[in-house]
């Protein structure tokens, strides 16, 4: 990897001094791991374009930003905004944090079944480390951003679930993470930590926003153990300001039998950038990776996605869709990986992109690389307008060229945003994202 | 697959070596080795200033390390760059031509006695550094096609060269084709005039000898306004355990409706089973469609080289201009393929069609790379793409990298990619139709390339297919 940007690494390298020299003393193998993340960001650095996993996307606009240290203030925080973002399901299961800050105020935790365990980050070192200690970095250390390896120096404040053998909560858990809660830019780090026991099930949403227009960092890492014959749902909403800048990657691995499915939207933020990794580690394992975003104006969206199929029989489906407008721009770069050996695989990705500005910009990879013989793999990648039939349909039963551009766009979006598993989410999504079709086509 | 693995490979027919004097300069590589190369082949000034510069620039890059191969790295001092077969100068007829040499081109199957000689293709003979003999110029002069070979059009038609060489591969382009623009040493040279049609297919036959020299031949394809061309080429070499590097650039222009269709049947020697020896085939390949309602395509079977590096590309600069790509790429044993295309869209209603068929089987590598660039202005533009692997054994690995990036809003882009096996039903069918299960694998093949070998002339596509039945056998039954 180019090294490049040293002077912003510096920044951040100091940063982490003087969160250690402040922080309340940790325990050894929190220190340790700690340690060498920032051993590794040092030596890494910041990528450039001119590495093959950044080439699409610049981070230098989000490094010339100086952000400080999070304090967690909420003096910015309106209410009525906030209010729209908590899904109702989730009451009682919900954790809310400022710029990487926890909040038990604003959260609501009762009435969780016997031994399913939601708390926040610093409560699970000292109370759950056993489950802890063993996990923390594992899955998200084959992830090999320098953006990781910060958020494990650094991560503070985060949420940690986990769910016993053969325990399938009924509600959701809600994980939201606001940024920009006080007047100057601040970095944030935060860490999510899901463990589902053999047989288990569960649904986990996490919700990123703003608070208000301020710049912001957000870099989130967020692991999944999926156990043995367990099914997790997740659902992963970022719709931060337009100030702000997201870096989040997601580690999954996925046991015998078990199955992830997720739901990744990216409607906000100036830069975003999510790394989602998934390990079919065990035989029988699979994952239903889905993806929206949606940008417009100066906006970049950047989706990476990697399937590794490690053992034989997995399966992996993916659908990743997108729509542009203004002089935005989109990244998709999906690889499926299918190790020697992992015979009878079974892997199906499908990117497609609605262009509806001559001025916007896709850039899309769909990868496969296959070291085994017995598979059956596709991938499929689209990049078009919408198509003057089909509107001239819509136009012939009444509906305005406006509307018409709208309908159809939300129902190509729509196709990603009803498979939500929470209503609540999804019926608030849906109303954001059609709202904002139609202005668009409206003023355009 | 039960049965399979049993048979034995057949040798590569195309090994042997022929004894003959050769002119050969010192290995190594130096100014002082350019001066002398283009002494060599009494060149005016003009082209050893571009290769010298070319030389300038290429001791400033960096050797590419991107592509999914893995091999030692290349010694550039370890080659002979000039050897070419000792005989009499100024030969004015095909009949001067050394004997061992017209029994070499036999031996390949390349007749270039006059009365042998394959029906309506003109063919430009190279063997190592230089061209040995070139069929039909006088029908096709008669025409006002110029076919020759390139040290010639140095010489006789040096504007033209002037004019075009490196307008669509300059010489810093990339490492391999700046070595290239500084070492060439021959190739072939088309010009088609205006409104003509190239009354036969045009054939350049590569053959390296020489077990110390890399072949770096240079080929020019131009086809003026209205015109329309069929090009042709085939390569072998001889096996040894020492990998040899072939570095070649091809520059086709189209102008204002013209047509350039260009098919590569590539059979280097690819190596033994361990992998020892086998060419490095580190190619260069653009075309330009300048002007408007201009047409390339490239057709390419790829069966030979240890290591094949080779993205046959389309710059569709004129409006409506059409640029296509089809491929079969088959590796076996040790081999890496890392080959595709790209299509740089430019002009209005573009439009490229990709369709790659990966065979990989042995232990070898077999990857598609490939770039469909829609820049802001080529609106209503169009691409379609198609990738298929198919893999055979469990040792092999086939690999997908499309790179597609979309800068306006009216174009349209299909990408589809599929990787399967020949799969013990499809077998058993055949089997239960009384057809061995060697051919029924053979049969299957060549449904599976058959889009690409139908873009072949005929008597390509019979030998492209046979050459793929012949590479397989033994790898599955």
């Amino acid at each position: 990897m180019k090294l490049l940007l040293s002077e912003e690494k510096d920044r951040y390298l100091a940063a982490y001094d003087a969160r250690a020299a402040v922080a309340v003393a940790e325990p050894d193998w929190l220190a340790s791991l700690r340690r060498l993340a920032i051993a590794r960001f040092d030596a890494v650095g910041f990528p450039t374009t001119r590495n093959e996993a950044w080439k699409y996307t610049d981070v230098s606009p989000i490094l010339k930003t100086e952000f400080g240290s999070s304090t967690g203030s909420i003096g910015k925080l309106s209410f009525a905004g906030f209010e729209c973002l908590r899904a109702p399901e989730a009451e009682g299961a919900c954790l809310v944090f400022v710029d990487g800050v926890y909040h038990p105020e604003l959260s609501s935790m009762s009435g969780l079944a016997e031994g399913v365990v939601v708390t926040d980050f610093a409560t699970a070192v000292a109370v759950h480390f056993d489950a802890l200690a063993v996990r923390l970095g594992v899955l998200s250390a084959h992830e090999s951003t320098p953006f990781a390896s910060l958020n494990l120096a650094m991560a503070t404040g985060g949420a940690v679930v986990l769910v016993p053998k053969g325990c399938a909560p009924a509600s959701p858990v809600h994980l939201v993470y606001l940024s920009g809660g006080g007047d100057e830019p601040v970095a944030a780090h935060p860490r999510t930590m899901v463990v589902a026991g053999e047989s288990s099930s569960l649904t986990v949403v996490e919700t990123f926003a703003s608070v208000n227009g301020v710049a912001s960092l957000t870099n989130a890492v967020a692991e999944f153990h999926v156990g043995e014959n367990a099914r997790v749902d997740h659902v992963r909403v970022q719709r931060e300001g337009a100030q702000a800048f997201h870096v989040g990657a997601t580690a999954v691995e996925v046991r015998r039998s078990g199955s992830y499915s997720s739901i990744a939207i990216s409607i906000g933020a100036a830069i975003s950038r999510h790394d989602l990794h998934v390990r079919l580690a065990e035989e029988g394992a699979s994952c239903h990776i889905d993806g929206l975003y949606v940008t417009e104006g100066e906006q970049h969206a950047d989706s990476h996605t990697r399937i590794d199929h490690l053992v034989p029989r997995c399966s992996s489906r993916q659908l990743y869709k997108g729509v542009l407008d203004g002089d935005s721009r989109a990244v998709f770069n999906g690889k499926v990986y299918v190790h020697h050996d992992a015979q009878k695989t079974e892997a199906h990705q499908t990117n497609r992109n609605l262009m509806l500005s001559p001025r916007a910009r896709v850039d899309t990879k769909p990868e496969l690389e296959i070291y085994a013989d017995d598979v059956v793999c596709s991938h499929g990648a689209t990049v078009g307008a919408l198509e003057a039939e089909e509107q001239f349909y819509l136009a012939s039963r009444g509906l305005d060229e406006a509307t018409a551009r709208a309908v159809l766009t939300y129902g190509f979006a729509e196709e990603i945003v009803e498979e939500i598993p929470v209503a609540s989410v999804r019926r608030h999504l849906d109303e954001v994202i059609l709202d904002r079709f139609q202005k668009g086509f409206s003023k355009g | 697959m039960s049965t399979i693995e049993s048979l034995a490979n057949r040798e590569y027919k195309y090994g042997f070596t022929t004894d003959i004097e050769s002119d050969v300069i010192p290995r190594g590589l130096s100014e002082d080795t350019i001066r002398l190369l283009s002494a060599k082949k009494d060149e005016p000034e003009w082209m050893l200033d571009w290769r010298l510069k070319a030389y300038r620039r290429w001791l400033e890059m960096e050797e590419p390390d991107w592509a999914n191969v893995d091999y030692p790295k290349v010694d550039f001092q370890d080659i002979v760059y000039y050897s070419a077969p000792k005989q009499k100068k100024q030969l004015a007829s095909i009949d001067e031509v050394d004997p061992k040499l017209l029994e070499t081109f036999e031996k390949l199957g390349i007749p270039l006695d006059e009365q042998k000689r394959l029906a309506n293709v003109a063919v430009d003979a190279i063997f190592d550094s230089v061209s040995v003999a070139t069929t039909f110029r006088k029908k096709l002069f008669d025409a006002g096609v110029i076919f020759c070979s390139f040290s010639e059009a140095v010489r006789e038609y040096p504007e033209l060269v002037k004019k075009y060489l490196g307008s669509v591969v300059p010489v810093s382009d990339n490492y391999y084709a700046a070595l290239n623009s500084a070492v060439f040493t021959d190739g072939s040279f088309v010009y088609i005039p205006p409104g003509t049609r190239c009354p036969m297919e045009l054939s350049t036959y590569f053959r390296i000898n020489n077990q110390e020299s890399g072949q770096f031949e240079r080929t020019l394809i131009v086809c003026d306004e209205g015109s329309y061309v069929s090009y042709l080429e085939g390569c072998t070499a001889p096996q040894f355990d020492k990998n040899q590097l072939h570095a070649a650039v091809v520059e086709l222009v189209a102008l204002d409706n013209a047509e350039i269709k260009y098919a590569t049947v590539q059979n280097w020697y690819a190596g033994d089973e361990e992998g020892r020896g086998g060419i490095y085939n580190f190619v260069t390949k653009r075309g330009k469609c300048a002007g408007v309602n201009s047409h390339i395509s490239w057709t390419q079977v790829e069966t030979g080289s240890a290591i094949t590096w080779k993205y046959p590309s389309c710059i569709l600069l004129g409006d409506n201009s059409v640029g296509e790509f089809y491929s079969v790429a088959l590796t076996n044993n040790l081999q890496q393929a890392d080959t595709g295309t790209k299509m740089i869209h430019i002009g209005k209603n573009t439009k490229s069609t990709i369709i790659s068929k990966g065979i990989s089987a042995g232990r070898s590598k077999n990857s598609y790379r490939g770039l469909v660039k829609m820049m802001p202005k080529a609106t209503g533009s169009r691409n379609y793409s198609q990738c298929d692997s198919m893999l055979i054994g469990h040792d092999c690995s086939a690999n997908t990298f499309p790179y597609i990036e979309v800068l306006n809003e009216s174009s349209r882009v299909e990408h589809e990619a599929t990787t399967s096996k020949i799969s013990e039903d499809q077998i058993f069918y055949f089997q239960s139709r009384g057809i061995p299960s060697e051919e029924a694998v053979s049969i299957i093949i060549n449904g599976f390339c058959k889009e690409v070998f139908r873009e072949l002339p005929m008597e390509f596509a019979v030998e492209a297919t046979r050459l793929l039945s012949m590479k397989l056998e033994g790898t599955v039954g």
